[in-house]
């Protein structure tokens, strides 16, 4: 039961819900004696977020409410030297990602067409016409390969034209000097040529996105 | 030996052959002439720099009939491209 006279005061702990009754009368310069000891961050914040939930009505609780929401923020004011300083830094920063933008641009023209130079006319026309191209393997298995990344974009095809896999093999990284990944045509030629050459190694390579594989010697 | 940086492919060329790496920027293509001795070797110690840094290389021809995976230098080759090796994604 509630006594008069007294206010209220409900927290949580991890086990149960707690109330101590505050006497009206409490000073509260006093330390207050039903502080708990957090195990963890985590734990105070959860505790504290519950806390001031559930505790709004508490006068220390508003207290701190209106003193956080009266403290003046006052933003540091740049100095002209410091503005100019900004700005010109975020002008270097855009000319390095609009020049980034136009290596980019350029590398992909280039490696399509060198991929190009590698496809029949047949599959110029099929990658232009549908974004896809189709290769036979060393084995004799049909492949497709989409011009949709570099990522999971290989299918091996049954002999209906139906999906039978969705494969994932792409160029690693180029060593040393760069952390980009190669353009996208130039991977598209790669997992041709390796298909072409030696799809068993191809399959053993590629993770299996979608389907299953067929039984490799 | 002439160095080519990212421009397009041209038709074969008889005598000539063409080392392509390829890189983030697209590819750069190295030219040497097989009947010079000098380009020929300067082709050779190209080869051995990409093998040394982990690339791959692959002898091929435009048609694929003699796409081959290759670890030593094949002077008579048409055109050699260096690739990182495939890994699964």
């Amino acid at each position: 039961m509630p006594q008069t006279g007294y206010w209220p005061q409900q927290y949580y702990t991890t086990s149960a819900t707690t109330t101590n009754y505050i006497p009206a009368n409490y000073t509260w310069s006093q330390t207050p004696s039903y502080q708990t000891t957090v195990s963890s961050p985590d734990l105070a914040w959860l505790n504290w977020n519950t806390t001031s939930t559930i505790i709004t009505q508490n006068t220390y609780a508003n207290q701190v409410w209106i003193q956080w929401n009266q403290t003046p923020y006052t933003p540091r004011v740049l100095t002209p030297e410091e503005v100019a300083e900004m700005e010109a830094r975020e002008a270097r920063q855009r000319a390095i990602y609009e020049e980034r933008n136009q290596r980019r641009v350029a590398a992909r023209a280039r490696a399509r067409t060198l991929l190009e130079d590698f496809l029949d006319d047949e599959q110029k026309a099929e990658l232009n016409r549908h974004g896809r191209f189709y290769v036979t393997g060393s084995k004799g298995r049909r492949y497709c390969i989409r011009a949709e990344g570099q990522s999971g974009n290989v299918d091996l095809l049954k002999a209906d034209g139906t999906v039978q896999a969705r494969l994932c093999a792409h160029p690693r990284r180029p060593p040393g000097d760069t952390y980009e990944m190669l353009p996208e045509g130039d991977a598209w030629l790669m997992q041709m040529i390796e298909i072409r050459h030696d799809e068993d190694h191809f399959l053993r390579t590629a993770n299996v996105h979608r389907g299953s594989l067929p039984a490799l010697v | 030996m002439t160095t080519l940086v990212a421009e397009a492919n041209k038709e074969e060329i008889p005598g000539v052959g063409v080392i392509v790496v390829l890189d983030h920027s697209g590819d750069t293509k190295h030219i040497w002439d097989r009947n010079s001795e000098a380009e020929v070797e300067e082709a050779r110690s190209l080869f051995d720099r990409m093998i040394k840094r982990g690339m791959q290389a692959w002898s091929v021809t435009r048609k694929g009939d003699k796409d081959a995976r290759i670890t030593t230098f094949d002077p008579q080759a048409e055109k050699i491209i260096f690739s990182p090796a495939l890994q699964g994604g």
